[in-house]
């Protein structure tokens, strides 16, 4: 059932699309709480880092007060073993913006770029000097942490931080492993818990589908039942086919009712008649009791055609249905109709385009394509011709009807359909005036259309459309 | 050959049963499903017709309940519904036929010996004749007096249907079944064209083939 036109394209599924915001929600809830810790980190890794410094700085500045520039040396020596002293920069500027002592790492380089500087604000600004140093890495940052001198100079110490290096990148790094792989199996499990859950949904309208191809009125959702919404949409429903299968269900057994009222007078009626008939001398009695019978069969003939029309009108006409071809059922209606055409001088044509199909029910199809054979047959003046064809265009095929009769009169396109009605056309032929509204109510009975139309050159032209295959 | 009519209505019960009578079976008229029951399972019947619609046990339920006996009796339903419903269930139930009411007797006579001659697995004659008509069914050749006559297929059909039946009539609905297997009446008059074709090749002087208003066709004797 890949090429049902009636479900939802995957696009279009409410799972699917479920799937992706829920995927797009936990996307973004998730990129929110990581850039949070992510800042949050970095914040703490920097204060900490700052802290350490101001403390060196702190020490270095006590040193300098107390002994100048040779203090700071001592206490560099005394420090010498101490790895992370050697990796600090430590160095005083005077007001002037020259620098009276530098301890400049192994790892930096120094360069004749800028130098930094307060400035009014409080922070720093750039200012050319000579001797500056710049983290080989650049991906480093530097630490600063200032002290102001007695004499009014400098005492700067700078660490180069490598921890976005070290710590923060492994840690975005991650993040974006995790972030995407948790986007990507929420959407998938975002989607299929949605199908999941979508499912008997998905099963009331394949049951709606059904009924509505088959006429199987006893079909029902199946439910286990859930106690939830859908749960209850699919009781809903199930009570609903079941009221709608209840009244069809009357209305079937009232046709079948009046059906039985009337047909077992008629069938006294005529079996009376018949009897009496061979026993019966007088020939004016005789005829009388012929016209009953045949009176009687015509009665019949009304109800079927009633009986029917009422049944497929109201929905409760089986139709047992299977892909027709309609070359074959041409061939046999011809069969029927040729001999009355030969003798009417009518010219009949029956035409199928090769792989013309109707889904339906053939004895209904072949009553259908019958009626209206016979009602063009009827209207078509000797030595006109009847042509009837038929193509699938897609998943519906179309029977075209055309006679050259005198038409539908202006005005009576939708009263033709009616039941028992003759236009002026049709009072001297002979017929039910139910057979176009037979032709009405079987096709429409199959989720048909039929209509008409006078042709350009004259005459009508019925046109049926039918589904061309089941689906 | 002794045929069961089952059917409430006394009226329709007894035509069927004179009627039956007239053409030579044995006819017993039971009013109600109980009572059918035991006539058709101590009764040695050769068919049985059975209106749908019964008092106490319905048809359906007798044919069923006839049936898990393991009896094969042929069974035509009768039936005043008529739904193609009604027509499959009455299958499904067991039946073999269904008639719709109301019937033409000649009608419900042709189905009644169908389905004895189905149940006897009687072998059907090859040459069919009737007066100075012959019908080879295996060589499909028909005289006519001693003269071949050359006949269309439908022609062919009606003859050898009407052969079938040699005596009886039948009727239009008959004929429009068998020769085109309609089961519903098109409103046309075609039976009365064919039979106008089939007279004028063996019959053109209307000694043959006798129409009997209110009864259908009759190929005499």
């Amino acid at each position: 059932m890949s090429s049902n036109p009636d479900r939802v394209p995957l696009r279009r599924s409410l799972a699917v699309r479920l799937g992706l915001w829920q995927a797009a929600l936990f996307g973004a809830a998730t990129a929110v709480m990581f850039v949070s810790v992510y800042v949050f980190l970095a914040r703490t890794l920097e204060a900490r880092e700052r802290e350490a410094l101001e403390l060196r700085a702190a020490e270095y500045a006590a040193a300098f007060e107390n002994a100048g520039v040779a203090g700071v040396r001592s206490l560099l020596d005394s420090e010498r073993a101490i790895t992370h002293v050697r990796s600090l920069l430590i160095r005083v500027v005077g007001q002037g913006g020259e620098v009276t002592f530098a301890k400049v790492p192994d790892n930096w380089i120094e360069a004749d770029t800028s130098v930094l500087e307060p400035d009014d604000w409080g922070a720093w600004r750039t200012r050319r000097t000579q001797t500056i140093r710049v983290p080989r890495d650049e991906q480093r940052d530097v630490a600063v942490a200032t002290r102001r001198l007695a004499s009014g100079a400098l005492l700067q110490v700078a660490r180069s931080t490598d921890n976005r290096a070290a710590l923060l990148a492994p840690l975005r790094n991650i993040m974006w492993g995790v972030g995407t792989l948790a986007v990507a199996l929420s959407a998938g499990a975002g989607a299929w818990l949605s199908w999941r859950a979508m499912r008997p949904v998905r099963e009331v309208a394949a049951t709606a589908r059904r009924i509505v191809r088959t006429g199987d009125l006893s079909a029902r959702v199946d439910g286990k039942t859930r106690e939830d919404e859908i749960g209850d949409l699919v009781r809903q429903f199930n009570t609903l086919l079941e009221r709608n299968g209840n009244l069809l269900q009357a209305m079937r057994e009232a046709l079948d009712n009046v059906a039985h009222d009337l047909r077992t007078p008629l069938t006294r009626l005529r079996a009376g008649a018949e009897a009496a008939l061979p026993q019966t001398p007088d020939p004016n009695a005789r005829q009388a009791l012929a016209e009953c019978i045949e009176e009687t069969d015509r009665i019949k003939r009304l109800l079927d055609a009633l009986l029917d029309v009422s049944a497929a009108e109201n929905g409760v006409l089986r139709l047992d249905r299977e892909v027709v071809d309609l070359g074959a059922m041409f061939k046999n209606v011809g069969d029927l109709f040729g001999m009355i055409a030969e003798e009417k001088n009518t010219k009949l044509e029956l035409s199928a385009a090769a792989g013309a199909t109707a889904w339906a029910d053939p004895a209904r199809l072949r009553q259908v394509i019958a009626n209206l054979v016979d009602n063009a047959l009827k209207y078509t003046p000797a030595g006109g011709a009847v042509r009837v064809g038929a193509e699938t265009r897609g998943a519906r095929t179309f029977i075209v009807v055309s006679d050259n009769g005198p038409g539908i009169a202006p005005g009576d396109e939708t009263k033709i359909w009616r039941r028992l009605y003759r236009g002026d056309h049709s009072r001297s032929q002979r017929g039910l005036g139910l057979g176009l509204s037979v032709v009405k109510a079987m096709v429409e009975a199959h989720g048909g259309t039929v209509s008409v139309a006078n042709r350009p050159e004259g005459g009508a032209v019925f046109t049926i459309e039918l589904p061309a295959v089941q689906g | 050959m002794r045929i069961l009519v089952v059917e409430d209505d006394a009226k329709i019960g007894s035509f069927v049963a004179s009627g039956l009578k007239q053409h030579g079976f044995a006819a017993d008229v039971a009013r109600d499903g109980d009572e059918a029951l035991s006539l058709a399972l101590s009764t040695g019947y050769d068919a049985a017709i059975v209106d749908v619609m019964l008092p106490h046990l319905d048809g359906l339920s007798l044919v069923r309940r006839i049936r898990a006996k393991n009896n094969l009796l042929p069974v035509l339903f009768l039936s005043a519904r008529g739904s193609v419903d009604d027509r499959i269930s009455g299958l499904e139930a067991g039946g073999d036929d269904y008639l719709t009411k109301p019937f033409a007797f000649s009608e419900l006579l042709a189905r009644v010996q169908a389905l004895i001659r189905r149940s006897t697995r009687t072998p059907e004659a090859t040459k069919l004749t009737a007066r100075d008509v012959e019908l080879d069914l295996v060589t499909r050749e028909v005289r006519v007096a001693g003269k071949p006559v050359e006949l269309q297929p439908k022609e062919f059909t009606l003859l050898a249907f009407l052969l079938r039946h040699v005596g009886r009539p039948v009727t239009k609905t008959m004929i429009l079944e068998h020769v085109w297997d309609y089961s519903f009446d098109p409103e046309t008059n075609v039976v009365d064209v064919l039979v106008h074709r089939l007279r004028g090749k063996i019959d053109p002087d209307h000694t043959r083939i006798e129409t009997m208003r209110g009864v259908g066709y009759v190929l005499k004797p």
